[in-house]
């Protein structure tokens, strides 16, 4: 498919589409994973937290569910496989990053990021300077979110940034939805002193015990 | 590192957030997600790999390693600035040189190893049992790439990647990679899936010679990227070019400066 096209219209469902490649259809397998690029792009790019980490963690899944595409049994669905193998090249990235001797993460996550379209419902009407504003704090909050664990990262990312259930988490990530929800929590409170200050309507975020503020925060 | 950074998990459980704190940091997550276009160059990326799986899942697609040309030479006047280089790479303790910039990767010896030989295991540690996770197994499925701390003062094990020391300096890694006349594309092709597990920013020829080249090799393309490898068991660099229309070209270059492979692979 040409870049920048949308995906290609097919009839068949997921699981058709994924049955039709084992059984050996050329192009089976390309309409489904070009049907879901743009969600697993954005949870690899803001899982990784790199642009070229996201892209070798998507070409190392898709080389993985091409190749493994007989192994699915149908037991969750088929978007779900996906983001699970995808999920887990990234953290596998991101673990193997860890080991290593620290070093700064890049601050253009966003820049790459708009690469692609932001396709937000308020991107033709908003006013350049609010945009930029928004801009600056989208950078802020995901320079904070790479402060994090990387199953931490993992799980805000899915339920928190691209709206998935935790329930659909924990099948994605393979583990129970306690442990989901763990995450989550844990991850938002080392989240929140980072991001004191970025609020859009001008308020700090309290910080956690804050006597001054008795720790309740105004969302 | 500190506790806060780099997502070290803490030591003691964080203080609750309230409901409305909890409420607050993820409107705020929320509002930096949002959907995505992938960019038209991953894009493009992903389809020729795709385009690639389907010729290798279809027979009789032809040759997959074709000879490209005659061997060359690269002029010696150019091999003496990477003399002190080859030096070190030839008593096996590979060539530590200056530090990469902020935003380069590092990578120990220690973490390569856990990078090669733990990829598969940490996808499986997250898989529910009888998980069909397949990322996890076109790690295993990578040839060995791990070298034991330590190990990079032996020579025998093969070629190297790069990694970064604990003072930042750049170090190469032992891979173990090794290549023969008699079986090149088999070589070649363990060697590009060996490459395809090192950050790309690490392999780049535009920075071949700060991360303390092993061998001279002629900058064919500064997006190229080098492995360094035996060939015959002598000390090689490895060089592909970029993947074009599923192919990639693939140069082996030994340390005197002698063209000893080309070829032209379907990775």
């Amino acid at each position: 498919m040409t870049p920048g096209e949308d995906p290609p219209v097919d009839d068949r469902d997921d699981r058709a589409l994924l049955a039709a490649h084992v059984s050996g259809d050329p192009t089976a397998f390309g309409v489904l994973f070009a049907r879901h690029r743009d969600r697993l792009w954005a949870v690899a790019l803001r899982t990784t937290g790199d642009p070229e980490e996201a892209a070798d963690a998507l070409q190392e899944a898709l080389m993985a569910a091409y190749r493994r595409a007989e192994s699915y049994r149908g037991d969750a669905a088929v978007t779900t496989w996906l983001h699970r193998i995808v999920v887990n090249a990234a953290l596998d990235r991101l673990r193997r990053r860890r080991t290593r001797a620290t070093e700064p993460l890049p601050d253009d996550l966003e820049e790459h990021a708009g690469r692609g379209t932001l396709r937000t419902g308020t991107a033709d009407t908003e006013d350049p300077a609010e945009a930029a504003i928004r801009a600056d704090r989208r950078r802020e909050v995901l320079a904070a979110l790479r402060t994090l664990s990387p199953d931490q990262r993992a799980a805000l990312v899915l339920v928190d940034m691209e709206g998935h259930s935790v329930e659909e988490a924990a099948e994605i990530l393979g583990v129970p939805a306690g442990t989901v929800k763990s995450r989550c929590s844990r991850g938002r409170a080392r989240l929140l002193p980072l991001l004191a200050g970025n609020r859009d309507d001008g308020r700090n975020v309290p910080s956690v015990g804050d006597p001054s503020t008795g720790g309740g925060g105004q969302p | 590192m500190t506790e806060g950074g780099h997502g070290r998990e803490p030591l003691t459980p964080e203080e609750p957030l309230t409901p409305e704190e909890e409420a607050t940091v993820a409107r705020m997550l929320a509002e930096a997600g949002g959907p995505l276009r992938m960019p038209d160059d991953v894009v493009a990326r992903l389809d020729g790999v795709l385009a690639d799986l389907e010729k290798e899942r279809s027979p009789g697609t032809g040759a997959d390693v074709v000879e490209l040309r005659s061997r060359r030479r690269w002029p010696r006047v150019l091999l003496a600035a990477a003399a002190v280089v080859v030096g070190g790479y030839a008593v096996g303790a590979v060539a530590t040189q200056g530090s990469l910039s902020g935003s380069d990767d590092g990578m120990s010896a220690g973490a390569e190893s856990e990078s090669a030989g733990a990829g598969g295991d940490s996808a499986q540690e997250e898989s529910a049992p009888g998980d069909q996770s397949g990322a996890a197994d076109s790690l295993k499925e990578r040839p060995d790439t791990s070298s034991v701390p330590g190990s990079t003062q032996d020579d025998s094990s093969g070629g190297g990647s790069e990694g970064a020391g604990d003072d930042g300096s750049i170090t190469m890694v032992l891979t173990g990679v090794r290549l023969r006349s008699d079986s090149l594309d088999t070589g070649v092709r363990r060697a590009l899936r060996v490459l395809d597990t090192i950050p790309r920013r690490m392999t780049l020829m535009e920075d071949y010679d700060r991360r303390g080249a092993p061998c001279p090799v002629p900058e064919l393309g500064r997006r190229d990227r080098s492995l360094p490898v035996r060939y015959d068991g002598e000390p090689a660099v490895l060089v592909a070019g970029p993947e074009r229309r599923g192919t990639v070209e693939v140069t082996v270059w030994s340390c005197a400066g002698d063209e000893l492979a080309a070829t032209l692979v379907r990775p």
